[in-house]
C-alpha cells in the first residue's frame, strides 16, 4: 500500500515536471509568425466626459485610416514579403481609465493584437499604458502628453505629441510678439486655473512657469477638482485681482462652464485663454455662443503643406470634419502613421523590432520632422519617448476656429476681445 | 469692503442653489419621515429632461416645464406606490432603514439608466447644461449672475409657497399632524397613503423643476445625484429637520462657508466644508443650527 502511493507520488511529480519542461521549452508565441494581417487595437472616449472632444467620430477616423492604408495595399512587411492589411479594433472606454485598462487587457489576451494605439487623453493613457508595459506590446499614443506618462521608464511606449507644459511656450511667444507689434493690448498679469487631472495640470504648469516668456507676472494660481462645475468663488477672487490674462488649463466641458459663469458674474479679462476651447466646435455652443468670441486656445490642426497631407485631408473629409473642428485628428493620424512606418522599417511584426524602429524613427510628416526623444528633461522630469508634434494658437472668430499663429499657417489675424 | 460684499453675495447665490436642492427633501423628511436618498437623482433627472425637451427637442421652455411636471407626477405616483406605501406606518427605525435601502437602490438604478440612456440616445457627452446665458446685474459695483438671481427668486417663491401650504391649507395641516403622530392621524380616520401621495408628488415635481432651474447656472452629469443628496442632507441637518424656511438660511451658511474656504484655502478644499459642517452639527447640535422644526 505504502509503495503504491509512493509510486503514484513519483508518477504525478514526473508528469508535472514534464509539463513544466515542455512549457519552458515551447517557443514563446510570436505575433509575426505567419500573420496575414496587422492587428492594431486601442480604446477611444467614444462616450463619457472626454467624448466632447473625441466622441464617435474619433473611432470612425481610426477605422477610416485603416481602410485608407488597406486601399493602398497595406503595409509592406519584409519578413512576410508582402503588403499586409491592417485590422483595426477600437473599443469605447467610456472615458474611464479603469475601463480602458480592462479593454487593453482584452485586446492583448483575447484579440491578440500586435500593437496598441493609445487612448484619448493623458488621464486614461497613464493607466492604460501599464498594459502595454505588462505584455510588452508597443503603444504609440496620440493625444496624451503629460510628462508623468513618459517619466516612468516604460520601454514599450512612445507618444507623438509634444509634452503639455510646452503648449504654453507657443502661446506666450505669440502673446509677446503680438504685444510688441501692438496687435494685442499690453498685458502685465496672469491668473492660471488648473483642472486637477494629468495633462491639464501640466498645461497649467506651463501657463505658470512660462509666463515670463511674455513678461507676465502670475498673480493667482487655482486648482479645481476634475469636472468642476461651479466657479463662483474663483471668479469672485479673480475679479478682485483683476488679471489681464486668465489662463484656464481645463478640458473643453469644464472650460465652457467657466466661460459662461465668468461672463454672468462680470469677469472680463483682456485676454481669456482656454487651450482646449479650440479643440472642438462643440465648445462654442456649450459656452453660450457669442460670449465665446475672441477666446483663444490651442489646436493641432493647420493647413499643412508637408507629409502625407492629401491623404490626411481626404480622411478628414471622409469623416465629415470641416474647418478646424476635432483639433486632434492630425495628431492621431501622425501616431498611426508612425506605427505603420515603424512596422515597415522593422520589416517584421516582431514587437521588439518594431519598438526599436519606433525609437529611431525620423521622417517628414504633416508639421515637419517627427522624432521621439529619450532621456530629455521636461517640467523637472526626465522623460522617454516624447514626440514633437507642434500645436498652434487659435481663436474663436465669428463662431469659427481660426489659426492665428504662426503667421505662415495663420488663417486669420488675432482680434482683441471686445 | 467691496470684496467682502462680493464674497457674501457669492456665498448667498451659491447658498440659493443649495437651498434649491434641499427644500423638497426637507419637506418629505418633515412630513413622512422617509429619507429619500434618490432625491438628488430626481433633481438630476429633472435637469436632464428639461435640457432634452427645451434644447434637443426645441420646445418652448414653458411647454418643456409643463411636460416635465406631468412626467415627474407620473414618476412620483410610481415612487409612492412601490416605495413609500409599503413603508408607511412602520416603526421609525424600520421607516428610516427601509427608506434608505430602498431609495439607495433606486438611486443607483436611476443614475445608471440616465447615464446609459443619455450617451446612447442623446449625446455621447454626458453633461446637461443650459445654453441660455443671462447678463450680470450690477448693484453698487457688485455683479450678480442673472441665472443665480433667477434661482434665488425661485427658491424664495417655492419656500414661501410650501410654508403657506403647510400652515394654511387643510392638507398642509394634515401633513403636519401626520408628522407629529402617525397613529393618531390614522385613528381620526385620515388616509395617510393619499396624503403621502400628494406630498411626494409635490416634492418630486418641485425637485425636478429645481433641477431644471439649476442647469441654468451650473452643468449637471448623470452621476451627480448622490453627492447632491448628501449636500441637500447637510442643508436639512443644518437647518434642523422640519424647519423649512431655515433651509434657505442653512443653504446660505453652507454657500458662504464654501466661498470663504475657496478664497482663503483654495477651491479644492471647498467640497470638504459640507461634510465638516454636517459632522460638527450632528455632534454639537443635532437639532440643527436653528433648533427644532416649526412643524
Amino acid at each position: 500500500m505504502r509503495s503504491r502511493s509512493r509510486g503514484l507520488g513519483i508518477g504525478v511529480t514526473v508528469v508535472i515536471g514534464a509539463v513544466l519542461l515542455l512549457l519552458w521549452l515551447a517557443p514563446s508565441p510570436r505575433v509575426g509568425a505567419q500573420a496575414r494581417e496587422i492587428k492594431i487595437g486601442g480604446t477611444m472616449a467614444v462616450t463619457g466626459a472626454f467624448s466632447v472632444e473625441w466622441g464617435p467620430r474619433a473611432r470612425t477616423f481610426m477605422e477610416e485610416w485603416a481602410k485608407l492604408m488597406n486601399d493602398r495595399g497595406g503595409v509592406f512587411v519584409k519578413e512576410a514579403n508582402a503588403k499586409l492589411p491592417i485590422k483595426m479594433i477600437v473599443y469605447d472606454d467610456g472615458s474611464s481609465a479603469d475601463r480602458a485598462v480592462e479593454l487593453y487587457e482584452r485586446l492583448a489576451t483575447t484579440d491578440n493584437v500586435a500593437f496598441f494605439t493609445g487612448p484619448a487623453s493623458s488621464p486614461i493613457t497613464i493607466k492604460a499604458s501599464t498594459v502595454a508595459e505588462k505584455y510588452g506590446i508597443p503603444m504609440v499614443t496620440a493625444e496624451a502628453n503629460s510628462p508623468a506618462i513618459f517619466a516612468r521608464g516604460f520601454k514599450w511606449l512612445v507618444g507623438a505629441d509634444r509634452p503639455a507644459p510646452q503648449w504654453a511656450e507657443d502661446y506666450y511667444t505669440m502673446v509677446k510678439a503680438l504685444m510688441d507689434s501692438g496687435a494685442m493690448p499690453r498685458l502685465k498679469t496672469v491668473a492660471v486655473i488648473q483642472e486637477n487631472t494629468p495633462h491639464t495640470m501640466d498645461v497649467g504648469w506651463g501657463g505658470i512657469n512660462r509666463a515670463n516668456l511674455a513678461g507676465l507676472t502670475v498673480v493667482a494660481t487655482e486648482t479645481v477638482p476634475p469636472g468642476a462645475s461651479d466657479f463662483s468663488a474663483i471668479i469672485g477672487k479673480l475679479k478682485a485681482l483683476n488679471p489681464d490674462l486668465v489662463y484656464v488649463a481645463a478640458w473643453a466641458g469644464t472650460g465652457a462652464a467657466f466661460t459662461k459663469q465668468a461672463f454672468e458674474l462680470g469677469l472680463r479679462p483682456k485676454e481669456l485663454h482656454i487651450p482646449h476651447s479650440t479643440i472642438t466646435d462643440k465648445y462654442y455652443a456649450m459656452a453660450g455662443g457669442t460670449i465665446a468670441e475672441g477666446i483663444t486656445g490651442t489646436t493641432h490642426e493647420a493647413h499643412f503643406t508637408k507629409g502625407d497631407k492629401d491623404a490626411y485631408f481626404a480622411l478628414r473629409k471622409k469623416v465629415g470634419l470641416e474647418g478646424f473642428d476635432a483639433g486632434w485628428t492630425s495628431l492621431r493620424f501622425i501616431a498611426l502613421e508612425a506605427l505603420a512606418r515603424a512596422i515597415e522599417q522593422a520589416g517584421s511584426l516582431d514587437r521588439a523590432k518594431v519598438m526599436a524602429a519606433l525609437r529611431g524613427l525620423h521622417y517628414e510628416t504633416l508639421h515637419g520632422e517627427l522624432a521621439f526623444s529619450f532621456g530629455v528633461e521636461v517640467a523637472g522630469k526626465k522623460v522617454d519617448g516624447v514626440g514633437n508634434k507642434k500645436v498652434f494658437p487659435a481663436q474663436w472668430q465669428n463662431g469659427k476656429i481660426e489659426v492665428i499663429w504662426p503667421t505662415e499657417l495663420a488663417t486669420a489675424k488675432y482680434r482683441p476681445r471686445q | 469692503m467691496t470684496r467682502a460684499i462680493e464674497l457674501v453675495i457669492s456665498g448667498l447665490s451659491l447658498g440659493g442653489i443649495y437651498a434649491l436642492v434641499a427644500f423638497a427633501m426637507s419637506l418629505t423628511i418633515t412630513t413622512t419621515r422617509i429619507l429619500n436618498v434618490a432625491h438628488g437623482v430626481f433633481f438630476v433627472w429633472g435637469g436632464a429632461f428639461f435640457v432634452i425637451l427645451s434644447q434637443r427637442l426645441g420646445l418652448h421652455p414653458a411647454v418643456a416645464m409643463a411636460i416635465l411636471v406631468a412626467l415627474f407626477f407620473a414618476f412620483a405616483l410610481l415612487f409612492q406606490w412601490f416605495i413609500v406605501r409599503p413603508l408607511l406606518g412602520r416603526s421609525v427605525h424600520l421607516l428610516l432603514v427601509g427608506s434608505i435601502l430602498a431609495t439607495f437602490g433606486l438611486a443607483q438604478s436611476m443614475e445608471s439608466a440616465l447615464g446609459y440612456g443619455w450617451v446612447t440616445w442623446v449625446d455621447p457627452y454626458p453633461v446637461f447644461a443650459s445654453s441660455l446665458v443671462l447678463f450680470p446685474v450690477s448693484l453698487g459695483g457688485v455683479s450678480l449672475a442673472g441665472s443665480r438671481l433667477v434661482i434665488l427668486a425661485f427658491v424664495l417663491l417655492m419656500v414661501t409657497g410650501f410654508h403657506l401650504f403647510l400652515q394654511k391649507t387643510f392638507m398642509g395641516k394634515g401633513a403636519r399632524a401626520m408628522a407629529q403622530n402617525f397613529d393618531g392621524f390614522v385613528v381620526i380616520g385620515l388616509n395617510p397613503y393619499r396624503l403621502s401621495m400628494i406630498l411626494f408628488s409635490l416634492a418630486i415635481v418641485a425637485t425636478a423643476i429645481s433641477g431644471a432651474f439649476y442647469v441654468l447656472a451650473v452643468p449637471l452629469n448623470p452621476y451627480e445625484g448622490l453627492p447632491l443628496t448628501l449636500k441637500a442632507f447637510t442643508v436639512v441637518v443644518l437647518a434642523g429637520v422640519g424647519n423649512l424656511p431655515a433651509t434657505l438660511v442653512a443653504g446660505a451658511v453652507l454657500g458662504t462657508a464654501e466661498v470663504i474656504t475657496s478664497q482663503f484655502f483654495g477651491t479644492v478644499w471647498a467640497p470638504a466644508v459640507s461634510l465638516t459642517l454636517l459632522f460638527l452639527v450632528l455632534v454639537v447640535r443635532p437639532t440643527g443650527l436653528f433648533g427644532k422644526g416649526v412643524y
